[in-house]
Protein backbone atom coordinates (compact mmCIF):
# COMPACT_ATOMS: atom_id res chain seq x y z
CA UNK A 1 0.00 0.00 0.00
CA UNK A 2 0.99 3.48 -1.00
CA UNK A 3 -0.54 4.68 1.84
CA UNK A 4 2.59 4.58 4.14
CA UNK A 5 5.28 4.85 1.55
CA UNK A 6 6.23 8.65 0.59
CA UNK A 7 8.20 8.53 -2.69
CA UNK A 8 12.16 9.08 -1.62
CA UNK A 9 14.24 9.50 1.44
CA UNK A 10 13.40 12.19 4.39
CA UNK A 11 16.31 13.71 4.87
CA UNK A 12 16.95 13.70 8.35
CA UNK A 13 17.06 17.41 10.85
CA UNK A 14 20.13 18.99 11.53
CA UNK A 15 21.93 18.69 14.84
CA UNK A 16 21.38 22.04 16.24
CA UNK A 17 25.13 22.94 17.15
CA UNK A 18 24.82 26.54 18.30
CA UNK A 19 25.50 25.09 21.55
CA UNK A 20 29.08 23.87 21.03
CA UNK A 21 30.88 27.07 20.87
CA UNK A 22 29.64 27.08 24.57
CA UNK A 23 30.98 23.74 25.65
CA UNK A 24 34.13 24.51 24.12
CA UNK A 25 34.62 27.20 26.04
CA UNK A 26 33.68 25.54 29.33
CA UNK A 27 35.99 23.26 28.81
CA UNK A 28 38.54 25.40 27.88
CA UNK A 29 38.06 27.74 31.08
CA UNK A 30 38.56 24.56 33.07
CA UNK A 31 42.11 23.59 31.60
CA UNK A 32 43.24 27.49 31.90
CA UNK A 33 42.28 27.42 35.62
CA UNK A 34 43.37 24.14 36.16
CA UNK A 35 46.47 23.70 34.98
CA UNK A 36 49.78 25.72 35.48
CA UNK A 37 51.78 27.18 32.46
CA UNK A 38 55.14 25.36 31.20
CA UNK A 39 58.06 27.52 31.92
CA UNK A 40 60.72 25.20 30.36
CA UNK A 41 60.94 22.08 28.06
CA UNK A 42 62.04 18.96 29.90
CA UNK A 43 65.25 17.77 28.32
CA UNK A 44 65.71 15.31 31.13
CA UNK A 45 63.57 12.21 31.82
CA UNK A 46 61.94 12.77 34.95
CA UNK A 47 59.16 9.99 36.67
CA UNK A 48 58.72 11.27 40.32
CA UNK A 49 58.27 8.75 42.51
CA UNK A 50 54.98 9.32 45.45
CA UNK A 51 55.07 10.10 49.01
CA UNK A 52 51.56 11.02 50.73
CA UNK A 53 53.98 13.25 52.86
CA UNK A 54 54.38 15.56 50.04
CA UNK A 55 53.29 19.26 50.82
CA UNK A 56 52.54 21.58 48.12
CA UNK A 57 55.43 24.19 47.39
CA UNK A 58 53.76 26.52 45.82
CA UNK A 59 50.06 26.69 46.00
CA UNK A 60 49.39 30.63 46.86
CA UNK A 61 53.13 31.93 46.85
CA UNK A 62 54.82 32.93 43.64
CA UNK A 63 56.25 29.90 41.47
CA UNK A 64 59.55 31.72 40.77
CA UNK A 65 60.43 31.72 44.35
CA UNK A 66 61.56 28.20 43.80
CA UNK A 67 64.57 27.21 41.34
CA UNK A 68 63.13 24.04 40.17
CA UNK A 69 66.45 21.92 38.89
CA UNK A 70 65.61 18.67 36.80
CA UNK A 71 67.81 15.22 37.47
CA UNK A 72 67.60 12.41 35.06
CA UNK A 73 68.57 10.86 31.90
CA UNK A 74 68.53 12.72 29.10
CA UNK A 75 65.74 12.22 26.54
CA UNK A 76 67.48 12.06 23.38
CA UNK A 77 69.54 9.05 23.69
CA UNK A 78 71.90 10.88 21.62
CA UNK A 79 73.18 12.91 24.37
CA UNK A 80 74.32 9.90 26.58
CA UNK A 81 73.48 7.39 28.86
CA UNK A 82 74.70 9.25 32.04
CA UNK A 83 72.19 11.11 34.09
CA UNK A 84 72.21 14.64 34.18
CA UNK A 85 70.75 18.24 35.89
CA UNK A 86 68.83 20.33 33.98
CA UNK A 87 69.62 24.07 34.98
CA UNK A 88 67.10 26.30 33.14
CA UNK A 89 67.47 25.23 29.44
CA UNK A 90 71.43 24.17 29.98
CA UNK A 91 72.48 20.35 31.00
CA UNK A 92 74.92 20.76 33.93
CA UNK A 93 76.81 18.65 36.18
CA UNK A 94 76.80 18.89 40.24
CA UNK A 95 79.81 20.94 39.80
CA UNK A 96 77.99 23.49 38.15
CA UNK A 97 75.27 23.99 40.22
CA UNK A 98 76.41 26.14 42.91
CA UNK A 99 77.37 29.04 40.58
CA UNK A 100 73.99 28.61 39.02
CA UNK A 101 72.42 29.34 42.32
CA UNK A 102 74.60 31.93 43.16
CA UNK A 103 73.47 33.60 39.34
CA UNK A 104 69.84 33.10 40.34
CA UNK A 105 69.77 34.83 43.79
CA UNK A 106 72.00 37.54 41.96
CA UNK A 107 69.10 38.18 39.46
CA UNK A 108 66.73 38.19 42.20
CA UNK A 109 67.87 39.89 44.58
CA UNK A 110 66.95 37.62 47.45
CA UNK A 111 69.03 35.89 49.63
CA UNK A 112 69.84 32.57 48.65
CA UNK A 113 69.80 30.90 52.17
CA UNK A 114 65.50 31.48 51.46
CA UNK A 115 65.58 30.40 48.19
CA UNK A 116 63.99 26.49 47.57
CA UNK A 117 65.76 24.41 45.52
CA UNK A 118 63.39 21.91 44.12
CA UNK A 119 64.85 19.16 42.81
CA UNK A 120 62.75 16.62 40.56
CA UNK A 121 64.61 13.59 40.61
CA UNK A 122 63.81 10.60 38.48
CA UNK A 123 62.57 7.79 40.58
CA UNK A 124 66.22 5.96 39.81
CA UNK A 125 68.60 8.18 40.14
CA UNK A 126 71.13 7.06 42.82
CA UNK A 127 71.29 8.33 46.28
CA UNK A 128 75.13 9.17 45.04
CA UNK A 129 74.48 11.95 42.73
CA UNK A 130 72.12 13.31 45.01
CA UNK A 131 73.96 13.74 47.25
CA UNK A 132 76.90 15.59 45.32
CA UNK A 133 73.80 17.72 44.82
CA UNK A 134 73.66 18.65 48.53
CA UNK A 135 77.19 19.16 49.19
CA UNK A 136 77.62 21.30 46.03
CA UNK A 137 74.27 23.40 47.40
CA UNK A 138 75.62 23.39 50.58
CA UNK A 139 78.91 25.01 49.83
CA UNK A 140 76.97 27.69 48.43
CA UNK A 141 74.74 28.05 51.73
CA UNK A 142 71.24 27.30 49.41
CA UNK A 143 70.16 25.13 52.50
CA UNK A 144 66.26 24.81 51.72
CA UNK A 145 66.20 21.91 49.41
CA UNK A 146 62.73 20.26 48.17
CA UNK A 147 63.15 16.15 46.89
CA UNK A 148 60.36 16.19 44.53
CA UNK A 149 57.59 13.77 44.36
CA UNK A 150 54.33 13.35 43.59
CA UNK A 151 51.65 13.51 46.38
CA UNK A 152 49.86 10.00 46.57
CA UNK A 153 50.55 6.85 48.45
CA UNK A 154 52.68 4.49 48.45
CA UNK A 155 52.21 1.07 47.51
CA UNK A 156 54.10 -1.26 49.33
CA UNK A 157 54.87 -4.93 48.34
CA UNK B 1 11.10 53.89 4.11
CA UNK B 2 11.53 50.33 4.93
CA UNK B 3 14.27 49.35 7.38
CA UNK B 4 16.78 47.35 6.06
CA UNK B 5 16.92 44.04 7.57
CA UNK B 6 20.67 43.45 9.33
CA UNK B 7 21.42 40.11 8.15
CA UNK B 8 22.62 37.67 10.94
CA UNK B 9 26.39 37.26 11.46
CA UNK B 10 27.15 33.43 11.33
CA UNK B 11 28.40 32.23 14.31
CA UNK B 12 29.10 28.90 12.95
CA UNK B 13 32.84 28.79 13.23
CA UNK B 14 33.06 30.01 16.67
CA UNK B 15 33.31 26.42 18.14
CA UNK B 16 36.31 26.57 15.81
CA UNK B 17 38.08 29.47 17.16
CA UNK B 18 37.19 27.97 20.53
CA UNK B 19 38.68 24.58 20.14
CA UNK B 20 41.90 26.34 18.34
CA UNK B 21 42.07 28.27 21.98
CA UNK B 22 41.57 24.94 23.85
CA UNK B 23 44.22 23.09 21.61
CA UNK B 24 46.81 25.78 22.61
CA UNK B 25 46.41 26.19 26.19
CA UNK B 26 46.63 22.09 26.31
CA UNK B 27 49.73 21.93 24.76
CA UNK B 28 51.51 25.00 26.39
CA UNK B 29 50.18 24.11 30.01
CA UNK B 30 51.09 21.10 32.68
CA UNK B 31 49.07 19.42 35.27
CA UNK B 32 51.36 18.26 37.39
CA UNK B 33 51.31 20.26 40.92
CA UNK B 34 55.16 21.23 42.30
CA UNK B 35 54.95 19.16 45.26
CA UNK B 36 58.00 17.52 46.87
CA UNK B 37 59.62 16.94 50.97
CA UNK B 38 60.84 19.97 51.95
CA UNK B 39 63.89 19.47 53.97
CA UNK B 40 66.59 22.14 55.70
CA UNK B 41 70.23 20.95 55.13
CA UNK B 42 73.12 22.09 58.30
CA UNK B 43 75.54 24.55 57.55
CA UNK B 44 79.01 23.82 56.85
CA UNK B 45 81.64 24.76 59.13
CA UNK B 46 85.09 24.47 57.75
CA UNK B 47 87.40 23.55 60.85
CA UNK B 48 91.19 22.12 60.93
CA UNK B 49 90.33 19.61 63.38
CA UNK B 50 87.71 17.61 63.49
CA UNK B 51 86.09 16.90 66.75
CA UNK B 52 84.36 14.16 67.91
CA UNK B 53 81.21 14.28 69.64
CA UNK B 54 80.29 10.92 71.19
CA UNK B 55 76.25 10.79 71.35
CA UNK B 56 74.81 8.00 73.42
CA UNK B 57 73.50 5.23 72.27
CA UNK B 58 69.88 5.83 73.01
CA UNK B 59 69.19 8.67 71.58
CA UNK B 60 70.32 8.23 68.07
CA UNK B 61 67.86 5.80 65.02
CA UNK B 62 70.06 5.10 61.95
CA UNK B 63 68.16 3.82 59.29
CA UNK B 64 70.23 1.96 56.65
CA UNK B 65 69.46 1.07 52.83
CA UNK B 66 71.47 -0.36 50.24
CA UNK B 67 71.48 -0.51 46.91
CA UNK B 68 69.13 -3.72 46.62
CA UNK B 69 66.81 -1.75 48.87
CA UNK B 70 67.20 -4.09 51.73
CA UNK B 71 66.77 -1.56 54.89
CA UNK B 72 68.28 -2.03 58.89
CA UNK B 73 66.95 0.00 61.56
CA UNK B 74 69.46 0.18 64.76
CA UNK B 75 71.18 -2.66 63.09
CA UNK B 76 68.38 -4.43 62.76
CA UNK B 77 66.87 -6.13 59.55
CA UNK B 78 63.80 -4.20 58.84
CA UNK B 79 60.92 -3.76 56.13
CA UNK B 80 60.07 0.05 54.77
CA UNK B 81 56.18 -0.08 56.97
CA UNK B 82 58.20 -0.89 60.17
CA UNK B 83 59.95 2.61 59.98
CA UNK B 84 56.89 4.21 61.09
CA UNK B 85 56.34 2.14 64.23
CA UNK B 86 59.64 3.09 65.01
CA UNK B 87 60.08 6.38 64.72
CA UNK B 88 56.86 7.00 67.34
CA UNK B 89 58.77 4.59 69.93
CA UNK B 90 61.80 6.97 69.53
CA UNK B 91 59.55 9.76 70.48
CA UNK B 92 57.25 8.55 72.78
CA UNK B 93 58.97 5.71 74.99
CA UNK B 94 60.10 8.51 77.61
CA UNK B 95 57.42 11.14 76.12
CA UNK B 96 56.24 11.22 79.81
CA UNK B 97 58.31 9.24 82.26
CA UNK B 98 62.18 7.81 82.27
CA UNK B 99 60.60 4.38 81.03
CA UNK B 100 63.24 2.87 78.86
CA UNK B 101 67.20 3.48 78.72
CA UNK B 102 67.47 1.95 75.05
CA UNK B 103 65.36 5.38 73.91
CA UNK B 104 65.64 9.31 73.53
CA UNK B 105 65.97 11.19 76.96
CA UNK B 106 63.59 13.57 77.29
CA UNK B 107 64.63 16.56 79.23
CA UNK B 108 62.40 19.15 81.30
CA UNK B 109 62.60 22.74 79.96
CA UNK B 110 62.11 25.25 82.35
CA UNK B 111 62.48 29.25 82.19
CA UNK B 112 65.62 28.89 84.11
CA UNK B 113 67.05 26.57 82.08
CA UNK B 114 66.68 28.59 78.84
CA UNK B 115 68.11 31.73 80.60
CA UNK B 116 71.39 30.24 81.65
CA UNK B 117 72.05 28.57 78.13
CA UNK B 118 71.42 31.58 77.04
CA UNK B 119 73.71 33.69 78.69
CA UNK B 120 75.87 30.76 78.41
CA UNK B 121 76.39 31.31 74.74
CA UNK B 122 76.35 34.94 75.02
CA UNK B 123 79.36 34.56 77.16
CA UNK B 124 80.78 32.16 74.66
CA UNK B 125 80.14 34.46 71.64
CA UNK B 126 82.14 37.42 73.08
CA UNK B 127 84.93 34.79 74.24
CA UNK B 128 85.62 34.00 70.46
CA UNK B 129 87.32 35.66 67.72
CA UNK B 130 87.00 38.10 64.84
CA UNK B 131 87.66 35.47 62.31
CA UNK B 132 85.03 32.95 63.71
CA UNK B 133 82.16 34.27 62.30
CA UNK B 134 80.90 30.85 61.19
CA UNK B 135 80.87 29.66 64.53
CA UNK B 136 79.19 33.14 66.17
CA UNK B 137 76.52 32.05 63.58
CA UNK B 138 75.97 29.00 64.73
CA UNK B 139 75.79 29.75 68.33
CA UNK B 140 73.89 32.77 67.50
CA UNK B 141 70.99 29.78 65.56
CA UNK B 142 71.20 28.17 68.88
CA UNK B 143 70.62 30.75 70.91
CA UNK B 144 67.06 31.60 68.83
CA UNK B 145 65.96 28.17 69.60
CA UNK B 146 66.24 28.77 73.12
CA UNK B 147 64.53 32.33 72.95
CA UNK B 148 61.67 30.10 70.71
CA UNK B 149 62.15 27.28 73.96
CA UNK B 150 60.94 30.41 76.23
CA UNK B 151 58.21 31.79 73.71
CA UNK B 152 56.67 27.82 74.23
CA UNK B 153 56.98 28.00 78.11
CA UNK B 154 55.19 31.30 78.05
CA UNK B 155 52.28 30.05 75.96
CA UNK B 156 52.01 27.05 77.65
CA UNK B 157 52.52 28.74 81.02
CA UNK B 158 55.08 25.97 82.50
CA UNK B 159 57.53 23.98 81.62
CA UNK B 160 57.28 21.33 79.17
CA UNK B 161 59.44 17.97 78.00
CA UNK B 162 61.43 18.08 75.48
CA UNK B 163 62.95 15.13 73.36
CA UNK B 164 67.37 14.95 73.87
CA UNK B 165 68.77 17.66 71.61
CA UNK B 166 71.36 15.25 70.38
CA UNK B 167 68.70 13.00 70.21
CA UNK B 168 68.24 12.62 65.90
CA UNK B 169 66.95 10.15 62.96
CA UNK B 170 69.98 9.36 60.95
CA UNK B 171 69.80 8.21 57.46
CA UNK B 172 72.57 6.46 55.79
CA UNK B 173 72.01 5.44 52.36
CA UNK B 174 74.54 3.78 49.74
CA UNK B 175 75.82 5.58 46.34
CA UNK B 176 73.52 3.26 44.16
CA UNK B 177 70.61 3.25 46.39
CA UNK B 178 67.44 4.85 44.38
CA UNK B 179 65.81 8.17 44.68
CA UNK B 180 62.46 6.49 45.17
CA UNK B 181 63.67 4.45 48.41
CA UNK B 182 64.75 8.09 49.86
CA UNK B 183 61.60 9.62 49.41
CA UNK B 184 59.86 6.77 50.67
CA UNK B 185 62.47 6.54 53.96
CA UNK B 186 61.79 9.75 54.47
CA UNK B 187 57.84 9.69 53.61
CA UNK B 188 57.77 7.56 56.71
CA UNK B 189 59.60 9.40 59.21
CA UNK B 190 57.78 12.48 58.13
CA UNK B 191 54.42 10.44 58.47
CA UNK B 192 55.23 9.77 62.48
CA UNK B 193 56.03 12.94 63.19
CA UNK B 194 53.12 14.33 61.27
CA UNK B 195 51.10 11.86 63.28
CA UNK B 196 52.54 12.67 66.48
CA UNK B 197 51.59 16.64 66.31
CA UNK B 198 48.32 15.92 65.13
CA UNK B 199 47.95 14.54 68.36
CA UNK B 200 49.59 17.27 70.22
CA UNK B 201 47.54 19.45 68.28
CA UNK B 202 44.48 17.90 68.79
CA UNK B 203 44.88 18.39 72.66
CA UNK B 204 46.25 22.08 72.95
CA UNK B 205 44.27 23.71 70.04
CA UNK B 206 41.63 20.93 68.72
CA UNK B 207 42.71 21.06 65.58
CA UNK B 208 45.27 18.79 63.66
CA UNK B 209 48.65 20.11 62.73
CA UNK B 210 48.45 18.67 59.02
CA UNK B 211 45.10 20.83 58.70
CA UNK B 212 46.32 23.87 60.04
CA UNK B 213 49.42 23.65 57.63
CA UNK B 214 46.85 22.53 54.59
CA UNK B 215 44.85 25.29 55.18
CA UNK B 216 47.24 27.81 55.60
CA UNK B 217 49.00 26.74 51.99
CA UNK B 218 46.01 27.58 50.44
CA UNK B 219 44.79 30.80 52.39
CA UNK B 220 47.27 33.47 53.06
CA UNK B 221 44.90 34.66 56.18
CA UNK B 222 45.05 31.21 58.04
CA UNK B 223 48.59 31.01 57.38
CA UNK B 224 49.39 34.42 59.75
CA UNK B 225 46.68 33.20 62.05
CA UNK B 226 48.19 29.23 62.38
CA UNK B 227 51.66 30.15 62.22
CA UNK B 228 52.07 30.93 66.03
CA UNK B 229 50.69 27.44 66.75
CA UNK B 230 52.64 25.47 63.66
CA UNK B 231 56.03 27.54 65.01
CA UNK B 232 54.84 26.07 68.89
CA UNK B 233 54.50 22.52 67.60
CA UNK B 234 57.44 22.26 65.57
CA UNK B 235 59.33 23.12 68.90
CA UNK B 236 57.09 20.40 71.21
CA UNK B 237 57.95 17.68 68.63
CA UNK B 238 61.29 18.99 66.81
CA UNK B 239 62.09 17.14 63.51
CA UNK B 240 65.82 16.16 63.26
CA UNK B 241 66.57 14.04 60.16
CA UNK B 242 70.40 13.84 59.63
CA UNK B 243 71.33 12.49 56.31
CA UNK B 244 74.45 10.59 56.04
CA UNK B 245 77.00 10.82 53.70
CA UNK B 246 76.79 7.21 51.73
CA UNK B 247 78.47 4.73 53.70
CA UNK B 248 80.32 3.13 50.63
CA UNK B 249 81.50 6.53 49.58
CA UNK B 250 85.33 7.75 48.81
Amino acid sequence: MSKFRKGGKKPSPAINTSALPDIIFMLLFYFMVATTSKDIDPMVKVKRPKSSEATDLTPFKQRNEIDFVFVGLPMKESLGDQVRLQLDGQFGDPENIGAWKKLKAEDRAKAIETVITCLKTDATVNYGYIYDIREALRDVKALLIAYGAEQGKIKMD
Amino acid sequence: MAKREIPEINAGSMADIAFLLLIFFLVTTTMDKDTGILRQMSVKIEIDQPIDIEVAKRNLMKVQANSQGQLMIRKDLADISQIKDKVLQFYRTNMLDEVDPDWPRYELITREFCDSNIVAIDRYIAALGDNMQAFVDFKMAERKEYEKRLKVIETLKKSYREIAQVAAIQIELQTRTEYELLISILNEVKSAINDLRDEKAQELFGIAYRTMVQQGNTNPAKEVEYSDKIELLEILIPERIVELKPADKR
